[in-house]
């Protein structure tokens, strides 16, 4: 839930995707559900060199399980925020292993 | 400085007398007064450290000295022993003495000087002043002042005491007591004669003297004129007596020594002592004040036989005292020694002495020191006092005499006994046993060892009680009068929790000892009776400890009728009973306080009469002495009631004599005499349920031989109880006043229902109603009454506003008259308390569902507050410790600093004020305090939409502590904005009050007492039925043109027609008329007709089928979906966001559902929390314990997820779900809420929109759902929405057309 809701909050804003298979794809996020799944706009390759078949896709949806990492842009990270979620989240999950 | 100082061997002219023993002078024994002047070191609680005394002086040696002192005297056996014990004080304190004593009384005066050193009041001080006389020289005569005023300090201390046990019994006026404090120094001044022969005295009575000062003149002055006029006023005899007897004792000492008879004041000190001895008993303190001056005047053998008699009756009096036995046996022995001896301490005639040497014989002495000690010995403390001089006068008997076998058997043996009893210094006891037994030439060692181990339990015994004997001797040292009384009750409360079967004497001495020192004190008399008649042990004679109680405590009626009873039944004489009682009766102090206490008496004594007069061998006169009898102690009764109460008292409440009386007539078998009793009351008890139920029970007794078929009546027909019907009868008559009229009616239709005829049972069953139909307009009556005084109370604080908890009322009203429509007519009966109508409605009718309609929470009296309860309590622990008391509707427990506390509410008042007297038990182990609930709640409205617990705590704050704040679930009204605020006491709250009507950030807050009663109907135009409701106008209206077709109805105070931002009104509208007459005519005419091209729909509006707001939305201010919207493009606009949101972001991804808020939260505090996150729109819907929220991108929705997961709110941890998730969850169920849900009040909603922001913007006409109505619609279940417009469309569907905007309208207003 914490991740997802997180995701959320990067909406509009541009990431860079890097899956597992060594695909690198930067473009500004549009959606995220539940599983992770993301739906970028405006989407190219890091490089397009490597993989010229993605030169042509613009909008992807990339399935949550094949993503390896998210590269965020910092700015549009609320640090604060963002520790304070992690904390009620572990204390939640304390509680509940209680 | 004192006189003992001037005593001690090396000043004392009789050199020879032995050194003090030391355990005599251990510092314990002192007076209480000189030892707060010397600052002695504290005793310790070892009875072996009292062997060691304060003073710096070499100790000589315990065994060696008796023997020496023996061998010097040449008396004929009985002075020897006398300097036997004497104190050796600081050597430090004493002055070094310049002059050797020479005083002319050197010669008279005697030498050996008595064991006074072992008393502990001053007054024994003064005694020893007494018998040294001989050294009164200048310093003698300085230290002696000094001596008295410290016993005068004393004693006027205990006078003061005495009148702190006796005021609140006797109602004394309290008298002004000038400052002793100043004594002293006025005393010990030089010149004693510059105070002598001052002004006389106005009074007939002068009690000048050159014995006192001018102030203690004045204050006997003034204690004479008290006494003149209440002359039972105990303290005031003590002081008078106490002050004459000090003026003698300074006299005698200072200013004409050696000569008592010369004392001015000395007729009126006698006289004191007589009118004293007449009203009380005189007591330990006052009877040594006269032996002592009796002492100092007795010159010649007649008069010292009068003393010696004096003697003889105060250890009558006061068999238990030491003290007495102690100077008793001192004197007889001074008495003898001047006899018998060559050389004696006074000169008396030849004559004299020859008398003397008949009359005081050893053998007095030897009777005198043997009851003293039989008297005293279980005495822990002081009966070594006797004892040792006791012991002593038998060893030197046995000097002198020589040693005969018997004679050493004899005191063996007692010396046996004597260590065969705890007390304080028994160690002491046993070193002089063991001297006894090596003069006596036996084994010591072998002797004592066996002593010892014979004797192990005894000191077991004394060690028991070594700390409670201790902390007694410490208070009475520091002449703490209650910290004395404190430690004495603890001790014996101790003494009677651990008895055992051998303590009993101990326990009974201890009894003694402590109504010796508190002698006024009826307590702790009748614990000793108590403890005696328990014990029924044979050893103590009950009936004289109860003489001496009702001697001492005459003004207790309790200790007369133990008295009484106890002669009673050790089958005494008429005569010594009927003594008693005229004892009783006689001395007029019982009924000086309370006349209960003469009722006891009288109530005992005319017990004794009636049992006498029935006893199988009564005579015929015994029954005719106890008719007399009971008749006249009747009277005196009610005179002395009437003399006490004015003329119209109306007798005894519980009228217990008189009950003795029927009882009485009954027996002798004169029923008609009894009966006639009974009329007689009537009139003074016709008000008393349980009077009507006495009688009653009575006659049935009487009746009771008819009851059962048996052989005597057989054939004959059963009599029906007539008189018993009669009785109860007149009992229903009073049902008007009788204080509990329900149990009277019960009693009345049951009695019927058994043993009447069937005749008396019908007209009981018509009875029955009417009566309850008076009572319950009665308890109705009173219940306004009550009511009216607890509103005249709150001082006119009543509810201007328009306060939501006026919708309960309205409710039950309308619920009733709903569900009993036939039952109207009842009105009256239908308004009843409920408990009322429960108890008292038997079976036999038709249970009214509008009585239990009627059942209210009535938290005010069914509430208690429990204060410090335990750190970590739990309700459920709470629940237990009340389940004896009734249901527990509900706990709320909160912390403390260190405790907990609870607020518990029962079902019934009758079950709270029960737990109420839990208090006492404690809870498990710790003590708690219980209070009522009444007046302690605030009922608080109209406070700022967003404030919450904590902004309510602080407004409330500076008037007391707040315990807790009771916000209303808005489950089914989410318009409610009002809480109760719980104080920890009444006057908090009462005070808190001054918040009402004051200004709390712009909103004038209502803050009232909580009183259910206390609710105001509802006004405003619609209560009263002012407005008219208009509806299928044509949008195209304007205002001015509806408000010109009403106008000539009449006057119209207000229009409200809801427009749209286009111009365009939503269809309906209100118009408000000055009167109802005009609403009403406005109604008929217009209702139908056509107006502007529709048919118009005219009513009056009601606000009863309005269901309340169950949700509450609240759209952003500032939300751009607002903004787009803009006047005459709306539907366009709102088909464009409607668009655009669904396609750029769905609808479902930027909303996010909060769940597990609590249903008191309402949307303004919603609000608050919400704002920082930016949201769109929210819904609040408290019956799902949560709120949907709307934000514009799902960024925003995203944020406030992660700021909100887990957020504590209110106490609790927000959840955010999904949508669907919030619809499932149910609302909160509290055990024992038992608010129904309210009636519908219409809220005006479309009326002006003032609410701004907070509401939502409608849309006019049919169709034109709102993105967000519509998207509501969808998520909220649909079963419900559609039930809601069956709903309406059932109760609109009368009025036709009408009902599409009217749901329409509804749907937007959600």
């Amino acid at each position: 839930m914490l991740f997802f809701s997180f995701f959320k909050t990067l909406v509009d804003h541009e990431i860079t995707v890097e899956l597992k298979n060594e695909v690198c794809i930067r473009g500004t996020l549009k959606s995220v559900d539940q599983y992770l799944n993301i739906k970028l706009d405006n989407a190219e390759a890091v490089d397009e060199m490597r993989w010229p078949h993605l030169c042509s896709t613009r909008d992807m949806f990339i399935r949550g399980s094949v993503v390896r990492y998210v590269h965020l842009p910092s700015a549009a990270v609320d640090t604060a925020l963002l520790e304070d979620a992690t904390r009620r989240e572990a204390e939640a999950a304390k509680n509940k292993a209680k | 400085m004192d006189i003992n100082s001037l005593l001690s061997p090396q000043d004392s002219p009789a050199r020879e007398t032995p050194p003090p023993h030391p355990a005599l002078a251990s510092p314990s024994l002192q007076s209480p007064g000189k030892r707060a002047m010397r600052q002695m070191p504290s005793r310790t609680t070892s009875g072996l450290s009292q062997q060691i005394t304060s003073s710096p002086q070499p100790q000589p040696h315990p065994h060696a000295h008796p023997q020496v002192a023996y061998q010097q005297i040449p008396s004929p056996g009985i002075a020897g022993f006398t300097n036997g014990a004497r104190t050796i004080h600081s050597a430090t304190s004493t002055p070094p003495l310049e002059r050797p004593m020479h005083s002319p009384h050197d010669a008279r005066m005697t030498p050996p000087h008595p064991l006074h050193r072992n008393t502990s009041t001053a007054s024994m001080d003064a005694l020893a002043v007494h018998f040294s006389l001989r050294e009164g020289s200048e310093n003698a005569s300085d230290s002696f002042k000094l001596d008295v005023v410290k016993a005068f300090c004393l004693l006027s201390r205990v006078a003061v005491a005495y009148r702190d046990v006796l005021a609140p019994q006797l109602h004394m006026t309290p008298l002004t007591t000038p400052s002793l404090q100043n004594i002293p120094r006025t005393i010990s001044g030089t010149s004693s004669t510059d105070i002598a022969m001052s002004e006389a005295s106005p009074r007939p009575r002068n009690f000048a003297s050159k014995a006192l000062e001018q102030q203690h003149i004045d204050y006997l002055v003034q204690l004479d004129k008290s006494l003149a006029e209440n002359p039972l006023d105990y303290y005031s005899h003590v002081s008078f007596v106490t002050t004459l007897h000090q003026g003698l004792q300074y006299h005698v000492s200072a200013i004409d020594p050696g000569n008592a008879r010369s004392y001015e004041l000395l007729p009126i000190l006698q006289d004191a002592y007589q009118k004293m001895a007449k009203k009380y008993p005189l007591g330990e303190v006052l009877w040594e004040y006269q032996l002592s001056d009796e002492m100092a005047l007795a010159t010649n053998i007649e008069e010292r036989m009068t003393v010696v008699e004096l003697f003889k009756q105060a250890t009558q009096e006061e068999p238990y005292s030491a003290k007495l036995w102690v100077s008793y046996g001192g004197y007889v022995d001074h008495l003898m020694a001047c006899s018998w001896e060559q050389n004696p301490p006074e000169q008396w005639s030849d004559e004299d002495k020859a008398i003397g040497r008949e009359l005081f014989t050893p053998q007095l002495l030897v009777d005198i020191w043997q009851q003293g000690a039989d008297k005293v010995k279980y005495n822990l403390q002081d009966s070594s006092m006797v004892w040792d001089r006791y012991l002593q006068f038998l060893r030197d008997d046995l000097e002198r005499g020589g040693l005969v076998p018997e004679k050493i058997a004899k005191v063996t043996a007692i010396f046996n006994e004597r260590l065969g009893q705890p007390h304080a210094t028994w160690a002491d006891t046993l070193s002089k046993y063991a001297s006894f037994v090596s003069r006596i030439g036996g084994n010591t060692e072998e002797a004592m060892e066996k002593a010892v181990q014979q004797n192990t339990h005894i000191k077991q015994q004394y060690a028991n009680r070594e700390e409670f004997e201790f902390k007694l001797l410490q208070a009475i040292q520091q002449g703490d009068q209650d910290a004395e009384y404190n430690a004495m009750t603890r001790y014996l409360k101790w003494e009677k929790k651990t008895m055992g079967v051998y303590s009993f004497p101990l326990v009974n001495a201890l009894f003694e000892r402590a109504t010796l020192r508190f002698p006024a004190n009826a307590t702790l008399w009748e614990d000793h009776v108590e403890f005696l008649i328990w014990q029924k042990d044979p050893s103590v004679d009950l009936l004289d400890v109860l003489e001496r109680a009702t001697k001492h405590c005459a003004w207790s009626g309790s200790l007369w009728s133990h008295r009484i009873l106890t002669l009673e039944a050790e089958q005494r004489g008429f005569d010594e009973i009927e003594g008693v009682k005229h004892t009783a009766t006689g001395t007029g102090l019982l009924e000086h306080t309370d006349l209960e206490e003469l009722i006891r008496v009288q109530i005992a004594w005319c017990g004794y009469l009636r049992r006498k007069a029935f006893d199988p061998h009564a005579s015929e006169d015994d029954a005719d002495i106890a008719e007399v009898g009971i008749r006249s102690a009747l009277e005196h009764v009610r005179e002395v009631g009437m003399k006490k109460y004015g003329r119209d008292w109306p007798g005894d409440p519980k009228y217990r004599l008189e009950r003795i009386h029927i009882k009485f007539w009954l027996q002798r078998g004169n029923v008609e005499e009894a009966r006639n009793i009974w009329n007689s009351l009537v009139k003074a008890q016709e008000d008393s349920y349980d009077f009507w139920y006495r009688y009653y029970i009575w006659e049935m007794v009487l009746w009771a031989n008819h009851a059962v078929r048996d052989k005597i009546n057989a054939g004959q027909q059963l009599l029906p109880p007539s008189g018993a019907t009669a009785v109860l009868e007149r009992g229903m008559q009073r049902l008007h006043t009788v204080d509990q009229p329900e149990p009277l009616i019960e009693m009345y239709v049951n009695h019927c229902e058994q043993h009447e005829t069937v005749l008396k049972v019908r007209s009981a069953q018509i009875e029955r109603r009417r009566s309850e139909r008076t009572v319950a307009i009665r308890r109705q009556r009173e219940a306004a009454a009550a009511a009216a005084i607890l509103a005249e109370e709150q001082q006119n604080h009543l509810a201007d506003g328009h306060g939501k908890r006026k919708r309960e009322d309205a409710q039950e009203e309308d619920s009733a008259a709903k569900k009993s429509k036939k039952l109207q007519v009842d009105e009256s009966l239908s308004a009843l308390p409920a408990s009322v109508s429960g108890e008292t409605r038997g079976t036999s009718e038709a249970p009214s569902d509008a009585g239990s309609a009627l059942q209210k929470r009535d938290r005010e009296h069914t509430t208690i507050i429990i204060q410090r309860l335990p750190q970590g309590t739990t309700q459920t622990q709470v629940r237990k410790f009340f389940t004896d008391a009734g249901k527990v509707r509900n706990v709320t427990m909160q912390p403390e600093k260190d405790s907990m506390v609870a607020i518990v509410e029962f079902e019934t008042p009758e079950e709270a004020d029960y737990a109420l007297t839990k208090e006492a038990k404690g809870f498990e182990g710790h003590d708690i305090n219980i209070k009522r609930g009444g007046n302690t709640t605030l009922y608080v409205a109209n406070y700022p939409p967003d404030a919450d617990e904590a902004y309510v705590r602080k407004l409330f704050s500076p008037y007391g502590e707040v315990l807790g704040v009771r916000f209303p679930s808005l489950k089914f009204d989410t318009h409610r904005r009002f809480c109760y605020v719980q104080f920890a006491n009444s006057d908090d709250a009462i005070s808190a009050t001054k918040l009402d009507g004051t200004q709390a950030d712009g909103f004038k807050l209502i803050a009232k007492i909580s009183n259910p009663n206390a609710k105001k109907q509802r006004d405003g135009a619609t209560a009263e039925g002012r407005e008219v409701y208009i509806w299928h106008l044509n949008f195209k209206c304007r205002k001015s043109e509806i408000q010109e077709a009403f106008e000539p109805f009449g006057k119209i105070e207000r229009v409200n027609i809801p427009t749209l931002k286009n111009g365009n009104n939503k269809g309906f509208g209100f118009i408000v008329y000055e009167s109802k007459e005009d609403a009403n005519a406005a109604v008929t005419e217009m209702n139908g007709k056509d107006f502007a091209s529709l048919e118009l729909h005219v009513e009056i509006a009601n606000d009863k089928d309005a269901k309340p707001k169950v949700k509450s939305v609240v759209e952003h201010a500032a939300s751009p979906a607002e903004r787009e919207a803009t006047p005459g493009e709306a539907v366009a606009a709102m088909d464009a966001d409607t668009t655009t949101a669904t396609k750029d972001e769905p609808r479902a991804e930027r909303t996010i559902a909060i769940l597990n808020v609590p249903d008191t939260v309402n949307d303004a505090r919603l609000k608050t929390l919400l704002e920082p996150y930016g949201y769109k729109k929210f819904t609040l819907m408290p019956q799902h314990g949560g709120a949907m929220i709307e934000f514009s991108s799902i960024e925003q929705a995203g944020k406030a997820e992660f700021a909100l997961q887990g957020k504590d709110f209110e106490g609790r941890k927000l959840r955010i779900g999904r949508g669907y998730e919030l619809l499932k969850q149910k609302g909160e169920w509290k055990a024992s809420n038992s608010f129904v849900q309210p009636t519908r009040v219409n809220r005006p909603t479309a009326r002006g929109g003032a609410r701004g922001g907070l509401r939502g913007r409608g849309k006019p006409g049919l169709g034109h759902r709102s993105a967000a109505a519509r998207h509501a619609a969808a998520e909220s279940n649909g079963d419900d929405a559609k039930s809601n417009d069956d709903f309406r469309t059932m109760l609109l569907g009368k009025k036709g057309a009408g009902e599409g905007e009217k749901s329409a309208e509804d749907k937007m207003e959600r």
